[in-house]
């Protein structure tokens, strides 16, 4: 058992959660194993590339997986004045889950246009989570809608709260739905990769509005991302997945700056920085993420790594822990947390 | 910073290219408008480089991309391209001049999938673009064949499959096989690593760079990704509701852009290593519509330095205030914004 006190730091812990999904009647193994801690006033970012489970982590979390997939076993625990409520215990639409979804924790998705509802109009929508979990009149409603409308850098809020989904561009959709993910004011926001769709200009006024939200507030943020240097711009703490596995978890200095798994290091060096050195070749991982039928024992990411040996291919990977909390998931790394030197001869297949 | 190598030969030479889309409305679908996809852009391709168009959505670069291919004709201005016998006008060729400069001028697409015929093996797609232009022996073609899937890293017996057997990254890198099977001398490619997961686009990315050193072709790289155009390319062209406001060499970046959109642009790439090190300016507001675009610069709307002149005339490129031939910019401002 972790210890009390660790306990009400965090606002959101996730132990040994395992997800499967059924595909044409066979079972895929999704999640594995997946530990997470968020502390309290955080951001968390889950990066990893595409089928590596970040979603499907966020979605466990609010219990929206897709029909086909469960929560096979684990523990997903919100903390509250105290007090620990098993998310995955609660009945999936019963009436204290609802009470999570929306009011205690906040969601951001990607595609705001199939997001929202193209037929009613956007203030309805953002009133709607109010009126659902707080007892308002429609006018106190909108009246909130509208002030958080401005806050949120939306022009005009008052003929904006009457307009369609398809009135607004796709930096502001998003503004939209932010407001629907925080107007009850929770704890806890999930924004799974909420600017991926958006320029970078206008992903860079999202993120520093998002980022405001979580200071000013002193809520906990859970961004899903694949991009390494969005997370190096405003998350605390980060979580590497691998094909269903956190392969690494740490602050982000630790993670970005001293990153000891062979995925984490692969994985940063194979973005050109904006002052990248032309003349040296990109770093790549040879091969391509295995399907989660392929893999069933051992290391995941052993296929494509440098410095697998058999014993990672067989074995069960236990997490190992360096200084400052800095945990990686591979038993390559010597008491120092460093890889061995040598590269694996003849790797390159 | 790495030394950059002058090219001096031009390919491939765009002058004053306009597209106009019209907009219809009403009952009758008359036209009421226009939107100015490409307004007026200039732009020198030369042989043995690598040039990428760098710019956010809506501003122009996929136009220009199939301008440059004349997949579409551009509304006014010219396009002439090097044959080996000097620049000619490649606008309205007749069927064997298009062939030979369709031969010459190759595209690559963002979605591979789409662009190979799920129901044809890629092996044929690929000999199918060989026997267009007319080779005639099955061997000859086969070792084209050959030659490229070696220079992309594809196993031959690859070919015998279908499209939905490859992954992402695997279709990307057949795709370009087939663009090389003809031997081009400019490949137009446009957002080919934006729909790949990060560790497969440094494959491609590697691959791009290795066939450039090898084979000398042009290369045009459109792109959103600043960080991956300023790698890739030799030369920089960042675009802005249909016009190139600035043309740099890819080693000026990030340091001595001048235009303030580039900079704009630039402080707001996320970077590991440039955080707080960057010049800022922050964008308000969105891009407008290119229906009813600024007249004067594009840009002034949303410009932090804007001055009368931007909001009445247009300003072409002119060289940078760091005087260098192959660093041009497109705005009012005598002094960069920013200390440069």
């Amino acid at each position: 058992m972790a210890l009390e006190s660790k306990q009400l730091n965090n606002i959101l812990e996730l132990k040994d959660v395992n997800v499967s999904f059924t595909v044409e009647s066979s079972s895929l193994h999704i999640l594995r194993d997946v530990s997470l801690q968020v502390p309290r006033g955080s951001f968390l970012c889950i990066v990893g590339e595409s089928g590596c489970g970040k979603s499907v982590t966020a979605q466990a979390i609010v219990q929206l997986l897709p029909d086909n997939g469960r929560v096979d076993s684990g523990l997903i625990s919100y903390y509250e004045n105290d007090q620990a409520t098993e998310l995955n215990k609660l009945e999936k639409f019963g009436r204290e889950m609802r009470s999570f979804r929306g009011a205690k924790i906040g969601m951001i998705f990607q595609d705001t246009l199939s997001s929202l509802n193209p037929a009613h109009r956007v203030g309805r929508q953002v009133a709607e989570s109010l009126l659902q979990h707080h007892n308002l009149s429609k006018d106190e409603a909108k009246e909130r809608v509208i002030e958080l409308f401005r806050k949120l850098g939306i022009p005009d809020p008052e003929r904006r709260y009457n307009a369609y989904p398809h009135e607004f561009s796709g930096g502001m959709r998003q503004r939209v739905m932010i407001a629907i993910a925080t107007i009850c004011e929770p704890d806890l926001v999930i924004a799974d990769e909420p600017t991926t769709a958006l320029d970078v200009t206008i992903q860079a006024q999202i993120m520093t509005l998002l980022k405001n939200l979580q200071k000013s507030a002193k809520r906990t943020f859970i961004l899903i991302t694949h991009n390494m240097a969005l997370v190096s711009e405003v998350a605390d703490h980060v979580a590497v997945m691998y094909l269903g596995r956190v392969v690494e978890y740490g602050s982000v200095d630790q993670v970005l700056r001293t990153p000891r798994h062979p995925y984490t290091q692969a994985l940063l060096q194979s973005v050109p920085s904006l002052d990248a050195d032309k003349s040296v070749e990109l770093k790549t991982v040879d091969g391509q993420t295995p399907s989660p039928a392929e893999v069933t024992k051992g290391c995941e990411f052993a296929e494509r790594c440098l410095f697998a040996t058999d014993t990672c291919r067989d074995q069960i990977i236990p997490l190992m822990t360096f200084q400052g909390n800095h945990q990686v998931r591979c038993i390559r790394l010597d008491e120092k947390g460093n890889l061995p030197k040598q590269n694996k001869a003849g790797s390159n297949v | 910073m790495s030394k950059e190598i002058v090219f001096t030969e031009p390919l491939y030479q765009a002058k004053g290219i306009k597209k106009y889309f019209p907009v219809t409305g009403g009952v009758l679908r008359r036209k009421i408008g226009e939107v100015k996809a490409l307004d007026g852009v200039d732009l020198d391709i030369y042989r043995g480089e690598t040039i990428s168009i760098i710019g956010e959505s809506g501003c122009g670069k996929t136009t220009l991309g199939r301008m440059l291919a004349v997949l579409q004709k551009p509304t006014g201005g010219e396009l002439s391209f090097d044959f080996g016998d000097g620049l000619k006008n490649v606008v309205g060729l007749n069927r064997t001049e298009e062939l030979a400069f369709r031969r010459r001028v190759q595209m690559i697409f963002q979605d591979p999938y789409t662009s190979f015929n799920p129901r044809q093996r890629v092996g044929a797609a690929i000999d199918e673009v060989l026997q267009v232009h007319g080779m005639k022996d099955p061997e000859e073609r086969f070792s084209r064949i050959k030659e490229s899937c070696e220079m992309v890293n594809m196993r031959v017996e690859y070919l015998q499959r279908y499209p939905h057997e490859f992954s992402g990254g695997q279709r990307q890198r057949l795709a370009i096989a087939r663009c090389l099977a003809i031997r081009p001398e400019l490949i137009i490619a446009d957002e080919i690593v934006s729909a790949l997961d990060v560790s497969i686009q440094a494959q491609i990315i590697n691959l791009l760079r290795q066939i450039q050193r090898e084979t000398g072709l042009s290369f045009v790289f459109i792109t959103h990704d600043v960080a991956v155009a300023r790698y890739v390319g030799h030369r920089i062209a960042v675009m802005y509701l249909g016009s190139v406001v600035e043309i740099l060499p890819a080693g000026a970046l990030p340091e001595n852009a001048e235009h303030p959109y580039t900079i704009a642009l630039l402080s707001a790439v996320p970077d590991m290593n440039l955080q707080g090190k960057k010049k800022e300016i922050v964008l308000q507001g969105e891009v407008p519509s290119p229906i009813d675009a600024p007249s004067g610069c594009a840009f002034s709307t949303r410009c932090p330095y804007v001055m009368d002149i931007c909001k009445t005339t247009r300003p072409v490129l002119r060289l940078a205030y760091e005087a260098d031939s192959s660093h041009q910019v497109a705005c009012h401002l005598e002094k960069p914004p920013i200390g440069a």
